[in-house]
């Protein structure tokens, strides 16, 4: 029975079960920051060269709706970013495998685009198109498509002979293949890349408002940084980590529900 | 923290050895040692220091018994930190930056001010037909966060237009006002325009100084452990720069040339252009009158209420201990 004391208990069962596995990292992260604070009193480190943990989340509480307001919209052109650059990950992917030419002709053109110094094109995306969301959207995809596509790429083409010699044997279609075998090898490929691509993306959009935007975490940090205000810089380096860590569970989540068969979790 | 460490290891060595070494010294020519100090220069190593530059060059630090190493600087790397950590020695910042940072605790003190008119303004293309901050109002203005943004708020206030009344973009680049996205942009008045002009379109500027708003830039600041510990050092230092900008600036053909060798990717028009336009802000009336690089209270008091109402300047600036102005040489 699902009653709120049974749910309620569940959840406190699931909870001492959550901190049983990971305490190390809890215990590691809690010494690592009263190490920074007494470090930095004991020090006697200035305030403007590192200020002490207790400083920057008094900040953060006290500037939590200018520090989220700006946090949701990164995050908002971070996460279309993200999708961006994966449909044109997973398009392109597609593409190679029915088309060996599309792949040799196109591949160096991605790698060439991969070599691209993000910090160098994003003045560029913004001059190219102006100064709304679009240039965030474009870096954050520009910098998470190229992991998206070598994983997936490999991943299509991970099957076994004997499943090829099957698929060959039943007479599967390519369009067949890749819908029933291939789209399915290539998921744990994929998600290892996206996860990776959830951190860029929000660094991507971060680095494009560095270069022109009014809103933002990354026009936030510029600011502080032109006021030279060391907690401020802090706080917004600390709320930007927090997102794209909670950014990375939520792909970890989604991967967790479509590797759903047994095999797929054993890799 | 490094310095002050390489200091106590080499005294720790002295003192083991300075017996050894004194019979040795004895028979040695009497050469003092150069006194080692670290400049750190606001932006790259172009003519915007060619003081600095040309001072090195000719040898007026040596000649100061100084061992001068000039570090360039970038968007990302602020002088105040690095001198205000007493890792470096010397820095130059303009006088909104080194307020900001005296207000956030850093142990600063200002020792001279080489450009008295600070650069910062708005320029736009003449077919604009702006030419007085009221010809801004509904017209399109792009700016980045920053010093020259401060001051030119205080320059549209102190002329009675609104920021309302005008359409404000943040955006960086002088691309936006050559392709007419906008008709206006805050920056530097001495390259900026100089860009443009060079890909063949006419500009005018509005410098705040002309508008009454006094801040200084390529100001020469130090820490007050320096003030303390080193003052000798201080002041050949600013002496021996000041010269850096005689010079500079009565051979500008010569100074073009060692400031190009010594960055070959620099573009030898627009650095000629900046030079001369460089020079009106430093060669002033008060130059001429007090001495060049120098300043006062006054200017540096009437800097800080305008990054107090525009600038969002809100921590202590105690005026009278963050400048120095006895090392400046008299005209």
């Amino acid at each position: 029975m699902n009653t709120p004391s049974h749910l309620h208990n569940r959840f406190l069962t699931r909870a001492a079960l959550s901190l049983q596995e990971n305490w190390p990292s809890i215990a590691l992260f809690a010494l690592g920051l009263l190490i920074w604070q007494y470090a930095v009193a004991f020090l006697q480190i200035p305030q403007y060269l590192l200020p002490t943990p207790s400083e920057i989340f008094l900040r953060i509480w006290k500037e939590r709706w200018l520090l989220w307001s700006n946090l949701s919209i990164t995050m908002i052109a971070a996460i279309a970013g993200f999708f961006l650059g994966f449909l044109i990950a997973v398009g392109l992917g597609t593409l190679f495998v029915f088309s060996r030419t599309a792949a040799r002709a196109l591949m160096p053109w991605t790698i060439i685009i991969r070599t691209i110094p993000i910090l160098a094109i994003a003045p560029l995306m913004t001059i190219w198109l102006g100064f709304g969301i679009a240039p965030k959207i474009a870096v954050a995809a520009l910098a998470c498509f190229f992991p998206i596509l070598i994983n997936f790429y490999r991943g299509l083409g991970s099957i076994s002979r004997e499943i090829g010699e099957l698929l060959s044997l039943v007479n599967a279609s390519r369009v067949q293949g890749l819908i029933h075998v291939r789209i399915f090898a290539a998921m744990p490929f994929t998600f290892a890349a996206l996860k990776i691509s959830s951190g860029l993306a929000v660094v991507g959009a971060i680095v494009a408002e560095f270069t022109g935007a009014n809103l933002g975490i990354g026009t936030l940090i510029v600011t502080a940084g032109y006021q030279q205000d060391a907690v401020m810089l802090f706080a917004g380096i600390i709320v930007s980590c927090i997102a794209s860590v909670l950014f990375y569970y939520v792909v970890v989540a989604a991967e967790k529900l479509c590797l759903y068969w047994p095999e797929a979790r054993m890799g | 923290m490094r310095n002050i460490a390489t200091v106590k290891y080499t005294k720790k060595i002295g003192s083991t050895v300075a017996s050894a070494l004194a019979l040795a010294l004895a028979f040695a020519t009497p050469a003092l040692a150069n006194d080692k100090v670290v400049m750190r220069l606001p932006w790259i190593a172009n003519v915007q220091a060619a003081a600095y530059i040309i001072a090195f060059e000719k040898g007026f630090y040596r000649d100061a018994g100084l061992d001068v190493e000039i570090r360039p600087g970038s968007v990302q790397v602020n002088p105040n930190q690095l001198v205000a950590s007493g890792d470096e020695h010397f820095g130059a910042n303009d006088s909104p930056n080194i307020i900001t940072g005296v207000s956030r605790g850093m142990p600063l003190v200002a020792v001279a001010a080489c450009w008295q008119k600070h650069p910062g303004g708005l320029y736009m293309l003449e077919s604009s037909g702006i030419k007085a901050p009221k010809d801004l109002i509904g017209k399109r203005l792009a700016y980045d966060e920053g010093g020259p943004w401060t001051l030119i708020k205080a320059m549209l206030s102190k002329s009675g237009v609104k920021l309302d009344q005008i359409n404000t973009v943040n955006a960086s680049g002088n691309e936006v006002l050559m392709k007419g996205t906008v008709d206006a942009r805050s920056g530097f008045v001495i390259n900026g325009p100089v860009a443009i002009e060079l890909a063949g379109m006419k500009t005018t500027a509005m410098p705040a100084s002309d508008y009454g708003i006094s801040a200084a830039a390529e100001v020469i600041f130090t820490n007050k452990k320096m003030i303390a510990e080193k003052p000798d050092v201080v002041r050949r230092f600013v002496e021996a720069t000041v010269k850096g900008y005689k010079y500079a600036y009565s051979n500008r053909e010569e100074t073009l040339k060692i400031v190009l060798a010594n960055n070959p990717q620099l573009a030898a028009e627009q650095q000629r252009r900046q030079l001369d336009l460089q020079a009106g802000l430093i060669f002033t009336e008060r130059a001429a009158k007090q001495g060049l690089c120098s300043f006062d209270r006054q200017d540096v008091a009437s800097t800080v209420d305008v990054l107090r109402e525009f600038g969002g300047l809100t921590g202590q600036v105690d005026v009278d201990a963050m400048i120095n102005t006895s090392f400046v040489p008299a005209p």
